[in-house]
């Protein structure tokens, strides 16, 4: 790429070779010292530490329950931000900050007020105990924390987008006919859906990455309820240091995939729009 | 065909509209016209379901609609800034009041297409069709949008101020294809506009608009040659307003004294004078009659010669030919003589409250002319 027109800020070169060294030296420089640490245990060693059964168990809860948190809240966000965008209602505001409290909670204290509440005899649990459910201390408890702490990612990437749509487009579509459903298919959801994918892959990095609240939840029974996250800080507790960098390269690798997917999914949406 | 009746919308303490009543005849194109906040486009929202009266009723073909919704009242929209659906082709623009309709109501994919392509034709933009409103210039979104509307053959056309996001040049086309389109199509329209010029020269009937009430209603040149009331006057087009006195059947104008043979009953009373510039004769002292005045100010614009003079302590504003001036060899400081071919006097008990409103959109609509 060359430097194209002029833009705002002078100098090409030396903005480029600034992002460069900083996301080298925030993000690049450590990311490839896990790599290297893997690379210096050989191939069958790496195969061995990180897939090993409890540790596929461990990926397929992380990852499984992330996807799914992640696609919970897509919806419950989108329904969050619709009603503070389009509903004035005493205590708007109010309801409104609440959204951003699981960014500013310590996670720990959130995994601990989760699991009070969903265990069998907290103020939810007991109700969904002779129900047959068990949230905490099963796979359900991880999604449940989850969720909790990937909604204000959907919410705060939606809202603005909600906000700034033209009620004269739902205004048109209704007086060409169109019913509720066909407007909110039609009109409203393509126009907010790069935002919608942004809070998606926003709130599923978060909860593969999630430790603090999850763990205290989880009950971190091998095989079953156990992140691995987890499985990485164990293994550090162990000294096992090549074996927690092998689980950790995986699913670094794998997050890259999955968010290079969303990323170019989106561009091929806004693409398609003839980006304004 | 379209009736509304006694119709009344308030918002908060706000009195958008207040006991409006209007008839739009089959195939009619009516412009309603006033400054912002006057309630057209109140008016035009109602008419079309997005807005409900407070009070009074609306029928279509005899048959109440007051509360049918916007959905069923098959009503074609054209906003101000088009809204075009960005995430949508041309062509899936105009076919959406088509594909939303239920499985029994719905034309074949080739019936839809041919329609979309048959209306793109009409508003000149075949091959556009893939595009997306991105691609487009304002002039081309605005005739998507008018497509897309007419697309399901509404009963009526309603057009929100359809022209103000273009620029000057484009509008005028477009306006004028408008009234081609029209003429062609015969179908209702009603459109909004604060731009006199557009009103007068598209519509059919105009209906000018003040603070929520219809001050009148008529063809383009009954409205410009016999405006009923002081706002009236000011709105369209440039006018003197002049404090003169009423007093038996006489009105003082300064030293000038013109017959106003309607007041004959009223003995002496404030009133306005209300003098058009071109209908103000100019003459040599000694050619013609009148009172003198004296010239301030002279500025040729095209063909016409704006004259500016002062008459005792009031300015007055005369428009004349280019050869007229030749002829006077009009000059700031020579006196002429002044007479008013037409003048309009209203007393002024009564509107003077609208007035001072309506001043400066006087100010207003003579600096776009």
């Amino acid at each position: 790429m060359t430097a194209t027109k002029s833009s705002v800020i002078p100098g090409f070169g030396p903005t480029l070779g600034y992002t460069l060294f900083y996301l080298g030296l925030i993000v690049l420089i450590p990311l490839a010292a896990l790599f290297f640490r893997a690379a210096g245990m050989g191939w069958e060693q790496f195969v061995q530490a990180a897939f090993a059964p409890r540790v596929l168990a461990a990926y397929r809860l992380s990852f499984g329950g992330a996807l799914l948190a992640a696609m919970i809240n897509v919806v419950a966000g989108l329904l969050v931000a619709w009603v503070l965008v389009r509903y004035d209602f005493p205590g708007r505001k109010f309801f409104d900050a609440i959204v951003d409290l699981p960014f500013a909670l310590p996670t720990a204290v959130a995994g601990i007020a989760l699991t009070a509440i969903y265990a069998p005899n907290g103020w939810v649990g007991q109700f969904l105990k002779p129900l047959g459910i068990k949230v905490a201390f099963t796979p359900l408890g991880v999604v449940v924390a989850m969720v909790f702490i990937g909604l204000p990612f959907v919410v705060r990437t939606v809202q603005p987008v909600l906000q700034d749509l033209e009620v004269e487009h739902e205004e048109v579509a209704v007086s060409l006919g169109a019913g509720r459903w066909q407007i909110f298919r039609m009109i409203i959801l393509p126009a907010v859906f790069p935002a919608l994918v942004t809070g998606f892959a926003l709130a599923f990095a978060r909860a593969l990455g999630e430790y603090g609240s999850v763990i205290f939840i989880a009950g971190n029974m091998p095989g079953v309820s156990e992140i691995a996250p987890l499985l990485i800080v164990t293994k550090l507790e162990q000294y096992d240091y090549a074996g927690a960098t092998a689980i950790a390269v995986v699913m670094l690798v794998a997050s890259f995939i999955l968010l290079l997917v969303i990323n170019t999914l989106q561009k091929w949406h806004s693409n398609r729009l003839g980006a304004v | 065909m379209i009736d509304a009746r006694n119709v009344r919308k308030t918002f908060g303490s706000f009195a958008a509209l207040n006991d409006v009543s209007l008839n739009i005849a089959e195939g009619e194109l009516v412009a309603l016209l006033g400054p912002s906040g006057s309630g057209k486009t109140t008016l035009l929202r109602i008419l079309g379901g997005l807005e409900f009266p407070d009070s009074g009723s609306v029928l279509f073909d005899g048959g109440d609609a007051t509360l049918v919704s916007a959905r069923d009242r098959h009503v074609g929209f054209v906003f101000q800034h088009y809204a075009l659906f960005r995430h949508m082709t041309v062509f899936d623009n105009v076919a959406f009041g088509l594909k939303v309709r239920s499985r029994k109501e719905r034309p074949s994919k080739a019936e839809i297409a041919e329609r979309v392509h048959h209306l793109l034709s009409m508003v000149q933009l075949d091959g556009l069709a893939l595009r997306y409103p991105s691609q487009l210039s304002g002039g081309q979104r605005q005739r998507v949008a008018l497509a897309r509307a007419l697309a399901i053959q509404p009963r009526v056309l309603l057009l929100d101020e359809p022209f103000g996001a273009l620029d000057a040049q484009v509008r005028k086309e477009l306006r004028r294809w408008l009234r081609r389109l029209h003429d062609e199509l015969k179908i209702t329209g009603v459109f909004v506009t604060h731009d006199q010029e557009e009103a007068l020269e598209v519509a059919d009937r105009v209906v000018v608009m003040n603070q929520g009430r219809i001050e009148q209603i008529g063809t383009p040149t009954e409205i410009y040659d016999q405006p009923a009331t002081p706002f009236v006057y000011q709105f369209l087009g440039n006018v003197n307003a002049l404090p003169c006195r009423i007093r038996g059947g006489q009105a003082e104008i300064g030293p000038l004294v013109m017959p106003a043979p309607s007041y004959a009953g009223v003995a002496d009373a404030a009133g306005v004078a209300f003098v058009r510039p071109h209908d103000l004769l100019l003459s040599r002292p000694g050619e013609g009659g009148g009172s003198f005045a004296v010239v301030r100010h002279v500025s040729v614009l095209g063909a016409v010669v704006r004259v500016e003079l002062s008459l005792g302590e009031h300015i007055i504003e005369a428009e004349t030919s280019r050869q007229r001036h030749a002829e006077l060899e009009l000059a700031p400081g020579q006196r002429v003589l002044l007479w008013p071919r037409q003048a309009r006097f209203f007393l002024r008990d009564g509107w003077e409250g609208t007035t001072l409103e309506s001043r400066e959109e006087l100010a207003r609509t003579s600096a776009m002319l």
